[in-house]
This record gives structure tokens, C-alpha cells and sequence, in this order.
């Protein structure tokens, strides 16, 4: 016990690091964001790039002259409060924003990373199960695939083939518009439809990824002696595959697992941006290229935190499912 | 227990299956209850009575006319209705609120909208405005909301209160906008601002604006600061349509039904779809989900829409811009003009305009600063005949540059006087294909014509302040842009002192046709100031001679917006080139409206 509670502090002061160097880091980012942002407004508004700069000014709620250490303490103190800040572009409390966004995400991230994670360690399994197989090369060929094209071009094709071609699933969105939200079977179903192609493109573009990792494992343990005791005392295929190899196999990417857990929160922006779906990944987007520096290290803070204690609750899990893993300070 | 894992697994199949198939269309089944007598051959008659049920089909509810398009805003919980905050009102500016009037840029028409007429003078425009104006909120509209509005816009610093002394309101329906000196652009300066500010809204906020401090002072600055904390949930206009309804993948407008010319809106909602970037909206055009939209889109994509949706239009309106090529005249050898104009027929504008934007316009001949589009308009044969042409003639720039004491080194490129070899690097804004596909094919060129060139793109926050404190060589830049005024004293402004002067080092004096110096500061402020078109076109090219014989910046392409629209859902829509679709440039909604309010603009006939 002292040992988990020695563990959550240092996971809380690398939170305090992460506060400490993301506020200063983002405010030191180079560039000028008003002047960018004008240019942005020039088009859109029908205005003259002097209108757009002053309408610009007159919006941007941060003071670059006040003092950064006030900013800091400020800052902190809002946090000991529960407060992640404040958006200084659009003036909204970046708790607002997760609460609006972040179910969305949890729901598209979290089905499309175990449903990425079950696929990728059937196909791993199977790869090191049967080595010379065709699987082998085929799966390193769709990893390689995955692995070279970005999200993005993955989540276009999925729309234009599905959506656009074949009109099976809407193309924008998390639910019908003229839904209204609530514990229908009418909203529940068009939750689904509207999530399946983000929830397709994310699988696609990370199961592959799982499966090399979990080939890698699998292939290490099947040279253990248990594996070769299981054979010699005549036990089915099947279940030395499933049972001895995969059991074994699967722990390590366990951890992998707890912090792709933690690091969903921060959405994806790419395959959010393409099917126009709410989460936090456009607000991510948002902020980093209107340098929002309230927005940028609310969300930066609240994704940290995530992956820290991913990965702390990962670490607890892991020295229960092996026990030969031990908690040490 | 095989079995009952498939049985499930058939289950679920044909459960997701379900929910992915399109809805079943709702049926309105009427039972209505007869009475029928049957007889029967039988020793006793008998009556007998059966209910038979009739389907009888009513008359079907006809379904709201729609009319999409695509657009963006600022996703929930961050929206708001307020145009006087960040995040507010989005794309559906110009479905929501109106101007007094419209100015047509390709025309120079005007098309009223809340002002019924207006009367143009020297120190004031007298606007008389209509009387059946309501808001969507079901308040009246008086002079009372203009004068609320440039109030507030003054906070903002908007453009047209470099001219504007006050706005005055001698009655309901009369507003007068006096001038600090006379403007000829009044027209394009209030047709640009639409009003936004209900009195009984932002009242007292407008109240406290005192127009004797700049904006940034007290107690401009703290009414500022109150009233970008104002966020009504939607905007509240007078438009044709109001909103109803925002979520972060739809924003739906309905008929305004109390809009003084409803009777010619032939739709009962707009939806707007979200525009994260072209390539979606180029899916949502081929899917025949967006009626009208102005992607940048290449050659084979559109030529794969057009093709997809038969019924699809294209309209190439100027955008009222022209893409070009700055250089750094603070610096050798770019601050000779003669290097310049060397370099300047080293390069191929024309390839460089079917690579990067294939639908631009040409403008391969000159550098004069009138987008191409409105030259006949402003400038005379004469003129132009005058003029030097910046053709395609690399053996003309290797003259040229060997007169100027450039050497071609053993390697076959160039070296400068001091016998250096010259290098460079073309910088552009990161993150847009036209601005990067331009950069790498102006570096290639450059390279072969024996300049080796790097193309670096540059994120965009970092690359316009770093171009205005001049330090890129050779940049990519909007060149001439008439954005806000539609008007060629909107151009060289930005071309001479604007962001596009800061960003080449224009200097302050140069050479006029004449021989003598012209102050430029001078000549644009004549040109804003005069009503004599004459005077007014005479100012307008000797603006243009500067340009084009100093040089000062290279423009490859006048910029089209790409207006794609479906005939297949939507008719009436005006010949590609009527002077109409010039509104899209900056508003391509305001386009949408003006053709929806004027009648023009139905549902297509099934």
C-alpha cells in the first residue's frame, strides 16, 4: 500500500513538472499568432488585412505584458481549484470543453482501441503460431501500409468509399441533427452509424501495429520450456496456442494498452477533423494553431495526467496479472 | 454452445445491419370503417355487416424545401451568436444579417436590402432605410440599430472609420453617415458592414463608446473587454433566416418568416454542413450533399465531380485577389529593379498557375496591380500598351542579368558581380497545397534557370510576422487584394503601405510616368478621396505604371473562387457569368442570399 501511495506522489509532482514546463514552453512558442489569425479572418469576413488585425486585438484576452510569474501563480492557484483554465480565444473554461468533447472521444477511442487490440493479438498470435505461413507477410505488408499513410488518408478513403459511394454510413457528425439526444433507440442508432467510420479508420490504422507487437511477444515465448512441457504432455494445439503462448504473450503489451488508454483523451485530431466528429481532437487542432495558450495547456495538463495514471494503473495491473512482477518504490 | 454463438452472432450481424440502412420513409395509414351488404344464397336472407378496412391515401405533407451548403464555426460550447466576441456566428453571417445594401464588385451595382434608398454626397450618405424590418427576436428595426452597430464597430477599429466622423439618427428611419473627408468608397465601405447590433440587445454597450478616444483607451478598452464577454446563444438578425440550431457537425437556419421579402424565399431551412478541409468538402459535392460550395479543387477532382453530379455547375468569379512573388528590396540584389525584372522572365507564370491553382486566372503579362479581371474597367489601351510585359524569355533574363554584370559559373549557374554564387530559398506559408505546390515548382524553375532554389514553407504564425519584419529573400504573398472594398485604391494601399508593402520594403517615393517623384502616401489618398472618375482612373494608372515598371512584386495568378452548383437540386441559378456571382468573393453565402431574396433561387423540380 505505502508502495502505491509512494507511486500516485511521484505520478503528482511529474504532473506539477508537466504544469510547470507546459506553461512556460507554449508561451515561448515562436511566432505571432495574431498576425496569423488576421490573415485567417481576411477571407472569411470579406475584410481588409488593418480590420482584421484590430478586430483580432481587440479579441485575444491574453496580456503578453502582464508578468509571466503573476500568470503562473494564477494559473496554479486555478488548478488547486479544479479550474484548468480558460480558453483566451473563445473564452470558455477548458472543463467546459472537456465535458462537451471528451465522451465523444472516450466512446470512438475506447471501441477502436480494443477492438484494434483484440484484432491486432488474434493476428499476432496467430503469425508466430504459424510462422511460414502466408499471414506473416501479409500482415507486415498491411503494417508497413498503416505505418506509412497517416490517419488521415486512411479515414478519406473510408468516406469516400463508404459514405460517399455506397452512402452506408452519414458522412460528418455524432449523431442526426435532427435527433434529439437522449436513451432512444433512434439517437443510440444513429450514435452508432455516425461513429462506425471513425471507429473503422482508427482499427484499421492501429491494429496492425498490435499484431507486430504481439508477434514479437508470442515469438519469445514460444521457446519457453512451458510451452515445450505443454506439447510433450499432448494438450491440444488450440490450447497451447491460446492458453500457454497467448496468455504469456500478451502481458507486456499490457502496459502499451494502459497508456494508448491514457493518451486517447487527446483524441485524434486527424480522423475527428475528416468526419467532423466533436471530440477533443478539434479542439486540440484549434489550439494549436491559434496558439490558444489557454486551451493548449488545459488540454496538454489533463492529457498528461491521463498517461501518468495510465500508466501507473498499468504497472498495478501488471504486478497483479503476472506475479513474479513485484511493486517496488 | 457453437450454435448459440452463431445464432448471436447472426443476431448482431443483422442488428448493425438494420441500423446502417436508410430509414423507412413514415406512412400515414387512415382506417376508415364502411358498410358493405352481402348476400348470400341461402333460404333466409340475412344482412350481414363486416367493417372493411380502406387505406386511403391524404394528401402528402409536402417536405421543407432545403438548401445546403458547407461552411465553418466554431464548434459547441465555444459558439455563441455575437459577432463582437470570438467564436460567434460563423458561415451564417450573411444568411442572418444584412447590410443596408450590397455592393456588386463586377458591376458596381448596388442591390438594397434594409435601406430603401440612399443619397451619396461629399461630407455625408443619407440612408433612408426600409419600414417592414424586423428582428428575429420580433423587435422592430430603427436607425437606433444602425447607430448601435458602428458604435461597436468602431471598438473593433473596422476600416470604415478611417472616414467615418459619426453616424447620426434624426429619426427612426434616417440614418446619416458624416465623413471626416470626402470618400468616394462610401458605397463598398457600408455595403461591407452588416448590421449586427440590435439596439435593445447591445444598447448599453453602444452607449458607452466614446468616439473621441482611440479604441485600445478607457473606457473604449473595459467596454470592449464586457462586451466580448456577451454570448447570446444565437445570433439575432434580420436575415432571411435564423438560426436554430448548432452542433458541432450541422448548423440549421429556418425561414425567417417575418423577413420583409419572405415571399421570395423559396426555402424553409439551410444546412450547413462543417468545411474541416476541401478534400471533404470535395466528398460531400460528388455525394450530392452540399448544393454550393467554392473548394480549391485541382483539375481531375473537379472534372470527377462534374462527372459524378451531372447537374453540377461551375462559376469562376474573381476572388478579388492575385497570388505573387515578393522580393526583399531591403536587401542586394533585389533592391535593384533591373535584377528584378530580369528575374521576372525567368519564370514561367503560366505553368506555375496550372500547377498550383489550375482554375486561376492568367497574369503572364504584366505586374501592374489591377487584378486582370477588372483591367478593361480601369486601365486604358493606351496604358497598357505602355507598359513593359514580364513574359516567359530566359534568354531575355540572361541578358539582361549579364548586363547587370551577372557571370554563369562552369557549373552553368549564377554568380553575382563579386563573382558569388547566387542561392536561395523561397518561403511560403505552410499547411496549403496552392501555396506549397507554387514554392516548389517557383524553385525548380529558379534552379533551372541556373539559381539552385529551396522551397521551405513556413507555419503559418511564424510566416507573416516573419515576412512583415523582412526576413525571407524571395516569398510567396498575396499580391493585389481588393477584399473589403472592391475598389483598385483597396489594392495599391495594401501593395504600398499595407502588409504586402511591409513585407517587400516598398519605399515611401518612386519614379511616376512623367519622370518626376510621386509620393505614394499622396497618390492612394487622392484616389480613396476623388469623385471625378476621370481624375479617379487617371490616379488608378499611374498607380499601375509604378508597379508594373519598379517591379515591386511578381502576381502569377488572379485567384477564382471555384463555385460549384448543382442544377440537379437546385434552379434558377444565374449564367456563370453573371456579374452575381462576384458577391461569393468574401461571402460566399452573401451570393446565396442575394440570389434567395431576389427570387432567383428554388428547389428543383423532382
Amino acid at each position: 500500500m505505502l508502495v502505491i501511495l509512494r507511486r500516485i506522489g511521484i505520478a503528482l509532482f511529474t504532473i506539477f513538472v508537466i504544469v510547470t514546463l507546459t506553461f512556460f514552453i507554449v508561451r515561448k512558442t515562436p511566432g505571432d499568432v495574431m498576425q496569423a489569425w488576421a490573415m485567417d479572418l481576411l477571407d472569411t469576413y470579406s475584410m481588409t488585412y488593418e480590420d482584421a488585425l484590430a478586430m483580432v486585438k481587440s479579441w485575444y484576452g491574453y496580456n503578453p505584458n502582464q508578468p509571466m510569474l503573476q500568470q503562473y501563480i494564477a494559473y496554479i492557484s486555478g488548478l488547486l481549484k479544479g479550474d484548468l483554465g480558460k480558453s483566451f480565444i473563445y473564452k470558455v473554461s477548458v472543463n467546459k470543453v472537456l465535458i462537451r468533447a471528451l465522451p465523444w472521444t472516450v466512446f470512438v477511442l475506447s471501441v477502436s482501441l480494443l477492438l484494434s487490440f483484440g484484432i491486432g493479438v488474434m493476428l499476432g498470435m496467430a503469425m508466430a503460431w504459424k510462422r511460414k505461413s502466408i499471414l506473416d507477410p501479409l500482415v507486415t505488408a498491411y503494417a508497413s501500409f498503416t505505418g506509412a499513410t497517416p490517419d488521415y488518408i486512411t479515414a478519406l478513403i473510408l468516406l469516400i468509399i463508404f459514405a460517399v459511394n455506397l452512402r452506408l454510413f452519414p458522412l460528418k457528425g455524432a449523431y442526426d441533427a435532427t435527433v434529439n439526444p437522449g436513451f432512444t433507440w433512434e439517437f443510440i442508432k444513429s450514435v452508432l452509424k455516425h461513429a462506425a467510420l471513425p471507429i473503422a479508420a482508427y482499427t484499421f490504422e492501429h491494429a496492425a501495429s498490435w499484431a507486430l507487437a504481439m508477434k514479437g511477444s508470442a515469438v519469445g515465448v514460444l521457446g519457453e520450456d512451458y510451452i515445450m512441457a505443454a506439447r510433450a504432455r499432448g494438450l491440444k494445439e488450440r490450447r497451447i496456442m491460446i492458453h500457454y503462448m497467448g496468455r504469456n504473450a500478451i502481458l507486456p503489451l499490457v502496459t502499451s494498452l494502459a497508456i494508448s488508454m491514457g493518451s486517447m483523451v487527446g483524441g485524434s485530431t486527424l480522423i475527428e477533423t475528416v468526419f467532423s466528429y466533436p471530440g477533443v481532437g478539434w479542439f486540440f487542432g484549434e489550439a494549436l494553431t491559434k496558439r490558444d495558450f489557454g486551451l493548449m495547456q488545459g488540454l496538454f495538463l489533463f492529457l498528461a495526467s491521463s498517461i501518468i495514471f495510465a500508466n501507473l494503473a498499468a504497472d498495478i495491473l501488471y504486478s497483479i496479472l503476472d506475479p513474479r512482477i513485484k511493486l517496488e518504490g | 454452445m457453437k450454435r448459440l454463438t452463431a445464432l448471436l452472432a447472426i443476431v448482431v450481424i443483422a442488428g448493425l445491419v438494420a441500423s446502417c440502412a436508410p430509414p423507412t420513409p413514415e406512412k400515414v395509414v387512415e382506417t376508415v370503417v364502411v358498410t358493405k351488404v352481402v348476400e348470400k344464397p341461402v333460404e333466409v336472407t340475412k344482412i350481414v355487416e363486416k367493417p372493411v378496412e380502406v387505406v386511403v391515401t391524404p394528401t402528402p405533407v409536402p417536405k421543407p424545401a432545403v438548401y445546403k451548403a458547407a461552411g465553418g464555426w466554431t464548434k459547441p460550447p465555444a459558439y455563441h451568436g455575437s459577432k463582437f466576441a470570438p467564436g460567434g456566428v460563423g458561415c451564417a453571417h450573411w444568411y442572418v444579417f444584412e447590410p443596408l445594401f450590397y455592393y456588386v464588385p463586377a458591376s458596381g451595382d448596388v442591390i438594397m436590402a434594409l435601406a430603401e434608398s440612399f443619397e451619396e454626397g461629399k461630407d455625408a450618405f443619407t440612408v433612408k432605410l426600409r419600414k417592414d424590418v424586423k428582428w428575429h427576436d420580433g423587435k422592430p428595426f430603427t436607425s437606433k440599430d444602425v447607430w448601435s452597430t458602428f458604435q461597436l464597430r468602431y471598438l473593433q477599429n473596422a476600416g470604415i472609420w478611417k472616414f467615418l466622423d459619426k453616424v447620426e439618427t434624426p429619426d427612426d428611419y434616417t440614418v446619416i453617415f458624416r465623413w471626416k473627408e470626402p470618400t468616394a468608397l462610401a458605397k463598398p465601405l457600408i455595403a461591407g458592414e452588416v448590421i449586427s447590433a440590435p439596439y435593445h440587445l447591445y444598447g448599453k454597450w453602444a452607449d458607452k463608446v466614446d468616439l473621441t478616444v482611440p479604441p485600445d483607451e478607457e473606457p473604449n478598452k473595459s467596454v470592449m473587454e464586457d462586451l466580448s464577454n456577451f454570448k447570446p446563444e444565437f445570433p439575432i438578425g434580420t436575415g432571411p433566416f435564423k438560426m436554430t440550431k448548432v452542433t458541432a457537425s450541422e448548423m440549421i437556419l429556418d425561414k425567417f418568416a417575418d423577413h420583409y421579402k419572405a415571399k421570395n424565399v423559396h426555402f424553409d431551412k439551410v444546412v450547413v454542413l462543417p468545411w474541416p478541409n476541401n478534400e471533404v468538402v470535395w466528398a460531400y459535392l460528388m455525394a450530392g450533399e452540399v448544393y454550393r460550395a467554392h473548394p480549391a479543387t485541382p483539375k481531375d477532382t473537379t472534372e470527377a465531380i462534374m462527372a459524378r453530379q451531372p447537374g453540377m455547375k461551375l462559376a469562376l468569379p474573381s476572388d478579388l485577389a492575385q497570388f505573387g512573388i515578393g522580393f526583399n528590396m531591403r536587401v542586394k540584389p533585389f533592391s535593384d529593379e533591373n535584377f528584378r525584372k530580369a528575374i521576372a522572365h525567368a519564370i514561367n507564370r503560366k505553368k506555375l498557375r496550372e500547377i498550383t491553382y489550375y482554375y486561376a486566372g492568367d497574369v503572364d503579362k504584366y505586374a501592374h496591380n489591377v487584378l486582370t479581371s477588372m483591367e478593361e474597367r480601369w486601365l486604358s489601351k493606351e496604358l497598357l500598351d505602355s507598359l513593359t510585359v514580364y513574359d516567359y524569355d530566359p534568354a531575355k533574363a540572361e541578358a539582361m542579368l549579364k548586363d547587370l554584370g551577372f557571370t554563369k559559373g562552369a557549373d552553368g549557374n549564377w554568380l553575382d558581380p563579386d563573382g558569388n554564387p547566387l542561392q536561395w530559398e523561397v518561403n511560403c506559408p505552410a499547411g496549403y497545397s496552392d501555396w506549397v505546390l507554387a514554392c516548389d515548382e517557383l524553385a525548380a524553375q529558379l534552379t533551372e534557370f541556373g539559381i539552385p532554389t529551396e522551397c521551405r514553407p513556413i507555419e503559418n504564425a511564424i510566416y507573416w510576422p516573419g515576412a512583415t519584419a523582412g526576413k525571407y529573400n524571395v516569398m510567396l504573398l498575396w499580391s493585389s487584394c481588393w477584399w473589403g472594398y472592391a475598389h483598385p485604391w483597396r489594392g495599391f494601399y495594401r501593395i504600398f503601405f499595407g502588409d504586402t508593402g511591409k513585407r517587400i520594403g516598398c519605399p515611401p517615393k518612386l519614379t511616376g510616368p512623367d519622370g518626376t517623384e510621386v509620393d505614394l502616401d499622396e497618390l492612394v489618398t487622392k484616389m480613396g478621396a476623388t469623385f471625378d472618375e476621370a481624375e479617379l482612373k487617371k490616379l488608378v494608372e499611374t498607380a499601375a505604371w509604378i508597379c508594373n515598371e519598379h517591379m515591386l512584386e511578381l502576381p502569377y495568378c488572379e485567384k477564382k473562387l471555384m463555385e460549384f452548383h448543382n442544377t440537379a437540386y437546385v434552379q434558377g441559378w444565374p449564367d456563370v457569368n453573371d456579374p452575381l456571382w462576384s458577391l461569393a468573393a468574401g461571402g460566399a453565402e452573401r451570393a446565396d442570399v442575394v440570389m434567395m431574396v431576389q427570387g432567383l433561387l428554388k428547389p428543383a423540380a423532382k
